[in-house]
């Protein structure tokens, strides 16, 4: 019997689960057919045949949302209802979150791990963001900072641009170029040497001094505690110091303005007191001094580059606009005054570009983000992995929900739902993780972070964008097999997974031992190459060695006493004062010999100045003539053709001697002046980084000295020597600052950078193949579970536990090594690029590449076998009867 | 037989001269648009229902909910100011059509 109500009540809910239609939508509808049936029944009609009737006008409920969802979207907008629907989509969000949790209780193994890995991964990415985010926030406290730009030297003809230009740039700019709002100098001397400050009775070794003119504050944002920034640096003998600086001197920061310092041994008042430099600048120093205290102040020449030159530029205007001024106004005033003796050009750099671009940081921030992408890449892996590997398990679940009306859409959002919880579990983890190890990633990136630039705005916007896609990325593969099942052969009972995933699972367990095995070959090469640094035959005796830094004249002075005084103690070997420790041996110069015409090529060679100990401290090895003479005059002076040389194998080379040929030889360093003979050939030592091949180089005795080097006897107590070295040098030098390090860790420092690059290798490395590791217990796991019921049948057929283990084993094992065996060729690659920046390297043997594969394979087949183990240690009985 | 697509061009000038001056709920606009036209043009559900929630959201009509004593709860259409305009504007239009094609029919040139 047709009841008209029921019909409709059954209608009603057909279209309610439409989302096309509104409640209201539904109800009008309802009226309108209502009225039709009356109106037809009226006429005589079979209500029957007439709600038939209706219903076919209507159309179906797929044709009626597709006309009404064309005019949805605008009219939810138009009267505000998508609140409502947002409301009811958070329910059901909700609710997936319920199903996502009731599935994670179930198997609190499998959610462990991912959690784990996830968070791991997580962690690496806010880390790497706070990086970034640190890394291009360089330079950028200034509130100038998009109009200033620093002024480099580039030399065609040498091909390579120098950071330092000579003191004409920045007043010709000023007084010629309108868009050329301001100018300052900077000359750091701290580049070259600490500078000796005295304050009352206390004497400190500054590495943070430089000149600066006095408009340097109209470029650079540095504010002001104490003093006027306009006339704080006008005067010649006035300096400004920072804030920690004023507090070391005298306590506090408060009205210090005024007091006096000397420096060297020269007064300079204080006329201001500023913030300490942001650690993010590339300019830093503890006291800058007025420009106008040098005697460059008044100098406006081409010569002799060693200021740092900045423009402000005025608003409006660009850098390649100003560039072809400047390109312009510097040919101008070469021409008149004359041309200059090589090809010059000066090239402007954004300040912005300094740190990132000039100063080569962008490769580390690459490899950065690169090492946590892998990471992160490896825990999505085993998200993905593990879901699809349970999928089977789940395969019920969702057929019953297929049965009872759910769509794909409804599927895919429950493990979206699902991979979006797991990721904000995830994310409270993996931030407790990073907050925690704050401290350790600061050292491993060598510098501190700015924390409060992850909670800027536009990082805000970034974490979700993140998270986001983590959620997607990791839900994206689980959905799309779930969706795929046909609940009718699940239901039945079907219990494996679609051969697809399980090929999928494969190459994905594959590609994360490549990246595993890949940063393990990687950090295994860089720390032999790092360990080969260390004790590398440098030529030189690097042990045992004291460098005191030589920061004043009453130091210098001191240094015939002190020597002659130590060369009483039997625990010290030697004494040598000289200008640079090998490493730091930049200086360059001219090769020349007698009657050579003047216009003649001078061969660009190194050389140094030494004391006459110079040689022996070292522990240079002579393979021709000896060492300098006793007492040459040490104050010989330039223009004296006495001079005497201990040159390198290289440079007899260069002048076609043979290390025998090559003593009593005359030659020069610096054209005319400097006129000598040549006493010995020693073998080539490192006088440059390691980087660097070994070029010829002289040494020859000159009073330049800025450090004093004292080698120790063997196997001398050090501590107590350095005691008695600091009791002497207090006396001789009159309370010279005092301060000292090795000669081997001065040396090793030029690898600070590689080194950090070994340890972050070494810590992306360990994550990854926890991570790896982790997914690979999950799976073996898994595995062994889903064979529970072969494993109990080959038992009682008489299979023993290896060969459980075996079976279970090899078909892991396998991915292992071809994931091993695609990353081996790709380390080599890289490992091959990079040592390629080191002149003294290791040969790339195969041992890293034996030694990651082995790790991998042993610590993995570890894991699998326990898990195969546990599941051949099951009885039978048991496994065969529940399963 | 009017065909689908002047059916269709149709549709606006009529609903919106339909609720000229009076309310009328969605099965009330079908039934007199079938009778007018003899039942020539028979609106589906489907079409009519998106058409008027259409106009609604251009703001030419708005709706309300209604009952009188002894009829259930109808929807109600009605012009807005801005729907009487839109109705204007029809009108001068197929006035313009109707006396350009009135003369053209009649043969006389």
């Amino acid at each position: 019997m047709f009841s008209l109500e029921h019909a409709i009540a059954t209608w009603r809910q057909v279209v309610s689960r439409r989302k096309g239609l509104l409640p209201e939508d539904v109800d009008e509808l309802e009226q309108h057919i209502r009225d039709e049936v009356a109106a037809r029944a009226a006429r005589g009609e079979v209500e029957e045949r007439a709600y038939r009737d209706v219903m076919a006008a209507m159309g179906s409920p797929d044709d009626l949302e597709a006309a009404y969802s064309r005019v949805y979207w605008s009219k939810m907008q138009r009267k505000g209802r998508l609140a409502p629907t947002l409301i009811q989509e958070a329910l059901m969000i909700g609710h997936h979150a319920l199903l996502a949790l009731r599935n994670m209780r179930r198997s609190p193994g499998y959610t462990l791990i991912n959690l784990a890995g996830l968070a791991v991964g997580i962690a690496c990415c806010l880390f790497i963001l706070l990086f970034v985010a640190n890394e291009f926030s360089w330079d950028r406290y200034n509130e100038h900072a998009d109009r200033i730009v620093r002024v480099a030297m580039h030399i065609p003809a040498r091909g390579e641009t120098i950071d330092v230009t000579p003191t004409a740039i920045a007043p010709m700019a000023k007084r010629s170029l309108a868009d050329v709002e301001n100018v300052a100098r900077y000359y750091d001397i701290s580049r070259y040497r600490k500078v000796t400050i005295r304050v009352g009775d206390e004497a400190w070794q500054e590495s943070g001094f430089a000149y600066a003119d006095s408009t340097i504050f109209d470029v650079f944002t540095w504010p002001f505690l104490e003093g006027n920034p306009r006339e704080a640096l006008v005067r010649p003998r006035t300096l400004v110091v920072t804030r920690s600086t004023a507090e070391r001197y005298w306590g506090t920061s408060r009205g210090v303005t005024g007091r006096t310092v000397l420096v060297g041994d020269r007064e300079y008042e204080v006329t201001g007191v500023i913030e300490d430099i942001p650690h993010q600048s590339h300019l830093r120093f503890d006291v800058l001094a007025s420009f106008a205290s040098t005697s460059w102040a008044s100098q406006e020449i081409f010569g002799s580059a060693n200021f740092f030159t900045y423009l402000l530029l005025s608003r409006g205007t660009t850098v390649e606009k100003t560039q072809a001024e400047v390109d312009q106004l510097v040919a101008q005033a070469l021409e008149e005054a004359g041309g200059f003796p090589i090809d010059i050009r000066f090239i402007l750099q954004p300040l912005t570009d300094i740190y990132l671009v000039h100063m080569g940081r962008m490769d580390q921030v690459v490899l950065f983000i690169g090492l946590a992408l892998l990471v992160l890449v490896v825990a999505a892996f085993n998200y993905i992995n593990l879901g699809t590997a349970r999928s089977a398990r789940r395969a019920r679940e969702v057929g019953v929900r297929k049965v009872l009306g759910a769509d794909n859409r409804g599927i895919a959002r429950q493990f979206f739902g699902e991979s979006a919880l797991m990721t904000l579990i995830a994310f409270a983890a993996g931030l407790a993780i990073a907050l925690t190890s704050l401290p350790a990633f600061e050292s491993l990136a060598g510098r501190p972070l700015n924390t409060a630039l992850l909670t800027a705005p536009r990082m805000l916007l970034w974490i979700p964008v993140v998270l986001a896609s983590v959620a997607l990325a990791a839900g994206f593969y689980p959905a799309l097999v779930m969706t795929r099942y046909e609940p009718a052969s699940t239901l039945k009972g079907a219990q494996s997974s679609p051969g697809g995933s399980a090929r999928f699972r494969d190459v994905l367990v594959s590609l994360q031992f490549a990246i595993t095995v890949f940063l393990l070959v990687s950090a295994t090469a860089v720390y032999m190459q790092m360990e080969h640094i260390r004790t590398v035959d440098t030529g030189f005796d690097r042990d045992q060695t004291v460098v005191i830094p030589l920061a004043d004249v009453s130091a210098r002075r001191a240094v015939p006493t002190l020597k002659d005084e130590w060369m009483q103690d039997s625990r010290i070997l030697g004494a040598s004062a000289m200008a640079a420790i090998p490493g730091n041996m930049l200086g360059g110069y001219g090769l020349r010999f007698p009657g050579m015409s003047p216009d003649a090529d001078v061969k660009p060679i190194h050389a140094s100045p030494v004391d006459s100990d110079g040689p022996e401290v070292l522990g240079l090895d002579f393979l021709a003539g000896e060492t300098f003479r006793d007492s040459p005059n040490p104050l010989a002076g330039p223009d004296s053709a006495a001079y005497e040389y201990v040159i390198n194998e290289s440079l007899a080379r260069l002048a076609g001697w043979s290390p025998e040929e090559a003593i009593g030889q005359r030659m020069s360093v610096s054209g005319t002046t400097r006129m000598g003979t040549v006493r010995g050939v020693v073998r080539d030592f490192n006088f440059l980084d390691l980087r660097q091949e070994i070029e010829p180089q002289a040494l020859f005795v000159e009073p330049e000295w800025n450090v004093l080097l004292i080698r120790l006897a063997p196997g001398a107590p050090v501590r107590d020597i350095i005691g008695a070295i600091q009791q002497s040098w207090t006396a001789a030098t009159q309370g010279s600052p005092w301060t000292y390090t090795f000669l081997d860790d001065e040396f090793n420092a030029h690898y600070d950078s590689e080194e950090r690059l070994g340890r972050i290798f070494l810590v992306a490395s360990l994550l990854a193949a926890f991570v790896a590791l982790l997914g690979l217990t999950g799976l073996a796991a898994f595995a062994a579970e889903q064979r529970v019921r072969e494993i109990g049948i080959r038992k009682v057929l008489g299979a023993t536990r290896a060969q459980i283990v075996l079976l279970l084993g090899t078909s892991t094992m396998s991915r292992v090594l071809t994931g091993s065996i695609i990353a081996l060729p790709i380390a080599a690659w890289a490992m091959h690029v990079w040592l390629g920046r080191f002149a003294y390297r290791i040969d790339l043997s195969v041992w890293p590449f034996v030694a990651a594969l082995l790790v991998c394979l042993v610590v993995s087949f570890a894991i699998v076998s326990l898990q195969a183990l546990r599941a051949a240690g099951s009885d039978p009985a048991q496994t065969l009867r529940s399963a | 037989m009017i065909t689908r697509s002047l059916a269709t061009a149709t549709l606006r000038p009529m609903v919106l001269a339909l609720l000229d001056g009076r309310p009328e709920y969605g099965y009330q606009i079908i039934a007199r648009i079938r009778k007018l036209s003899g039942g020539e043009i028979d609106w589906t559900t489907g079409t009519l229902y998106p058409f008027l929630h259409g106009l609604e959201n251009e703001g030419l009509v708005e709706s309300f909910w209604q009952a009188a004593e002894s009829a259930p709860r109808r929807k109600y259409y009605r012009l807005t100011p801005a729907g009487e305009r839109a109705l204007e504007a029809e009108r001068t239009q197929w006035q313009q059509v109707h006396a350009m094609l009135a003369p053209l029919f009649a043969g006389g040139r």
